[in-house]
């Protein structure tokens, strides 16, 4: 019914269907026909006619074959009749018509023109490759759909039984996690476009709702300061959100908190997927207490001040205990927030310390982050790396196994954009297509080992870069270049995925090293000088009269390695980095300048310019 | 004696080009040509001989041509080419030095003998 409504609802269809069985009907018969007709002219007896146009027909050749065929059959018989044989008798010496058929057939294609034999030898090369084609991919198809990956390792439960290990007494995060509780909603003034939060001056009009806000949040604050004075931040990692955090902040929105729902904790998930909610949150204090920092400032309330500058040097130590990149990220993004307000107020109100505040906040800033300093470590990259490694592969017992389709999918989970190769991208994903591909895909991608090998070699190469002074490092750093390498190709940027897509930015870890560092000298220069004033009744003219404390970086340039700049302006030192340029414009700088426009990492040229580190934008 | 198909693989078609190598000959006439003028050692029926004749013809040394007869019936004629002659000459010295190791061991004379 169906087939008979396609055939007349589309014309075409039938028309062509009708003309392809025409061909095979009319072209069978005019060949039996044909074949009938040159045997009739030989006036043979039945059965050596229906012999020879039994063979004709069984050789399947072409009509106008078979009809040759037949006829030089017939020819014989004729012939065999006419010499006095008898019939019977010339049947029985005929062989096998099934056998005579077949070799007369191998015979007479061999006469075929060279065209039609070359095309058939292609097809028949085209069938062979397609299937020796797809003889193989059903052997990768077993391989790939018969590994399952083997998790050997919880690393989210490595970690919290490290941090379960803590003296609860020594744990910070359970009063951090009271100081969210105990927040108050933002002044929505102070979050939209035109508020400059936290760099608000008293002439701003924000000011008043912001000294009101930070009034009611001391509370919060107030527990903030005890916890960041703890040896530890103690928090566990979770795949869930903290309910009872995620309702109260809702709720300070004016959303309504009971409609979350908890979810449920997963310490078997994988690494990359665990949430670290305390980052943003340490980012929200950190602003806080820098305004804060500028109210106790307006205030005159010195205690304050460096109560406030030492609860973010304690956060930011916190942070930078845990470990993953991005903590250490956060950690120095709050560090950096502290010098600014304490180098700015010590530019704009010289006198505000005591000469005892001075030489404690020297020596709290010249020791922060202990015999590590401002380095960061990948150690913890490479546990993540390991996790992903035991969630895609199969494992052999012997640290080799084969990309399984449980890896595929959780690769395919892990490329949201454009960076992608074109084999995971939105357009062609879909578990029918990495049905299809998976097992060409894991042929083509590298083992689990030489993954691992090709992440250690990187990683060992970006920790020995790491111990390069940065001058040096941007221009003989060797890791940059060899992971370009594997991007640069498309086959090793393939083979490598997983690599290129955990591997860090390594070069910017350091510039971010290398930026902190350089700030917090100048503020140890700015401080010394500052001190020297008071000893001797004016600045420095170099910094050779100062004596400053022993730091990892040594004051030095990060962008040519010679000491940090110093020159008076004014009357008032500043303190300077060459920049881009490398070249010493004597602390010229735009008008509009950006101190980190000029920082380690920046792409900006830097032409004529020098990056002012001290005394710090307004 | 029946011959091995092996050795006739070998021979039927040297034989056959060279009956034809005197005149052109038709199907039927081939087979009796080869049954009587070797005592039926290289006797051959339809079925060993178009074949070989398609295959000949395919690979060039002969060529067929449908003609009439005396009797007014059409006939295929079988003649040897340029090129099938030139085969039949490298065949022919093959087959003589064939002969001559064969007679050298002991072979051929045997052969003959019973041939004879």
């Amino acid at each position: 019914m169906k087939f008979q409504l396609s055939m007349t609802t589309f014309p075409t269809f039938r028309a062509a269907a009708l003309f392809t069985l025409h061909l095979c009907t009319i072209g069978r018969i005019t060949s039996s026909r044909g074949v009938a007709s040159a045997i009739a002219e030989f006036d043979l007896p039945f059965p050596l006619a229906d012999l020879c146009r039994r063979t004709a027909q069984a050789t399947h050749l072409w009509p106008s074959e078979k009809i040759e065929v037949a006829r030089e059959l017939a020819s014989h018989f004729r012939d065999g009749l006419d010499a006095g044989n008898p019939a019977d008798q010339l049947a029985q010496g005929f062989g096998t018509v099934r056998i005579v058929a077949r070799l007369i057939r191998r015979a007479k294609k061999r006469a075929r023109p060279f065209a039609w034999r070359a095309a058939i030898r292609t097809v028949q090369a085209c069938a062979l490759f397609l299937g020796a084609i797809l003889a193989l991919y059903g052997v990768l198809a077993v391989r790939f759909w018969s590994g399952s990956p083997t998790i050997t390792r919880s690393f989210i439960r490595e970690h919290n039984a490290l941090a379960d290990a803590i003296p609860k007494s020594d744990r910070a995060w359970p009063i951090y996690r009271q100081a969210v509780l105990a927040r108050v909603a933002t002044p929505f003034d102070l979050i939209s476009a035109e508020s400059t939060w936290p760099n608000i001056e008293p002439d701003d009009p924000h000011w008043p709702v912001a000294v009101e806000f930070i009034q009611r949040s001391q509370p919060s604050l107030s527990l903030v300061h005890q916890a960041s004075r703890l040896p530890a931040l103690g928090n566990r990692w979770t795949t869930s959100s903290d309910i009872e955090i995620d309702r109260h902040i809702v709720g300070l929105r004016g959303g309504r908190a009971e409609d979350l729902v908890a979810t449920e904790d997963n310490p078997d998930a994988p690494l990359i997927g665990i949430l670290l909610p305390h980052l943003g949150l340490f980012r929200n204090f950190a602003r806080e207490l820098s305004f804060d920092m500028r109210v106790a400032e307006h205030e005159g309330d010195r205690a304050r001040v460096l109560r406030d500058a030492e609860t973010l040097r304690g956060m930011a130590a916190h942070c930078r205990q845990e470990p993953t990149l991005v903590s250490g990220l956060v950690a120095f993004a709050i560090l950096h927030l502290e010098i600014e307000q304490v180098g700015r107020l010590l530019a704009r109100n010289p006198e505000f310390f005591s000469a005892d505040d001075l030489g404690a906040l020297s020596r709290a800033h010249a020791d922060w982050g202990g015999p590590e300093g401002l380095r960061l470590s990948f150690a913890s990259e490479s546990d993540n790396f390991e996790d992903l490694l035991q969630r895609c592969y199969s494992d052999n017992g012997r640290g080799d196994g084969r990309l399984t389709p449980e890896g595929l999918e959780f690769l395919q989970s892990l490329t949201g954009g454009s960076a992608a190769p074109a084999w995971l991208q939105s357009s062609v994903r879909g578990n029918g297509y990495l049905s299809l591909v998976g097992p060409a895909i894991m042929q083509t991608i590298a083992s689990r080992r030489e993954q691992r090998e090709k992440y250690s070699d990187l990683i060992a190469l970006a920790e020995k870069d790491l111990q390069l002074p940065a001058w040096t490092r941007r221009k003989n750093g060797v890791a940059a270049r060899a992971i370009e390498e594997i991007y640069s190709n498309r086959a090793t940027r393939m083979k490598f995925f997983p690599v290129g897509t955990m591997f860090p930015a390594i070069l910017r870890i350091g510039d971010k090293g290398d930026a902190i560092g350089a700030s917090r000298d100048a503020l140890l220069i700015a401080i010394a000088c500052e001190a020297h004033r008071r000893q001797t009744g004016e600045y420095p003219t170099s910094l050779s009269a100062l004596r400053l404390p022993v730091t990892a970086t040594g004051a030095l340039d990060p962008w040519d390695g010679a000491p940090l700049r110093m020159l008076l302006r004014d009357g008032r030192p500043l303190v300077y980095s060459v920049g881009p340029d490398e070249t010493d414009n004597q602390g010229a700088a735009s008008a509009a300048r950006d101190n980190s426009a000029l920082a380690p990492g920046s792409k900006a040229p830097g032409g004529g310019q020098d990056w002012i580190l001290w005394p710090p934008a307004k | 004696m029946r011959i091995e198909s092996d050795l006739m693989r070998g021979a039927g078609p040297t034989a056959v080009l060279k009956l034809l190598d005197h005149r052109h000959m038709y199907g039927y006439e081939l087979v009796d040509a080869l049954a009587a003028r070797t005592d039926g050692v290289l006797a051959m029926g339809q079925s060993t001989l178009y074949p070989l004749l398609y295959n000949l013809e395919a690979k060039g040394f002969i060529e067929g041509a449908w003609e009439k007869a005396e009797s007014g019936r059409e006939r295929k004629y079988y003649r040897l080419t340029a090129t099938g002659r030139k085969r039949l000459a490298d065949e022919t010295a093959q087959w003589q030095r064939l002969a001559g190791a064969m007679k050298e061991i002991g072979v051929l004379p045997l052969l003959a003998g019973v041939m004879a």
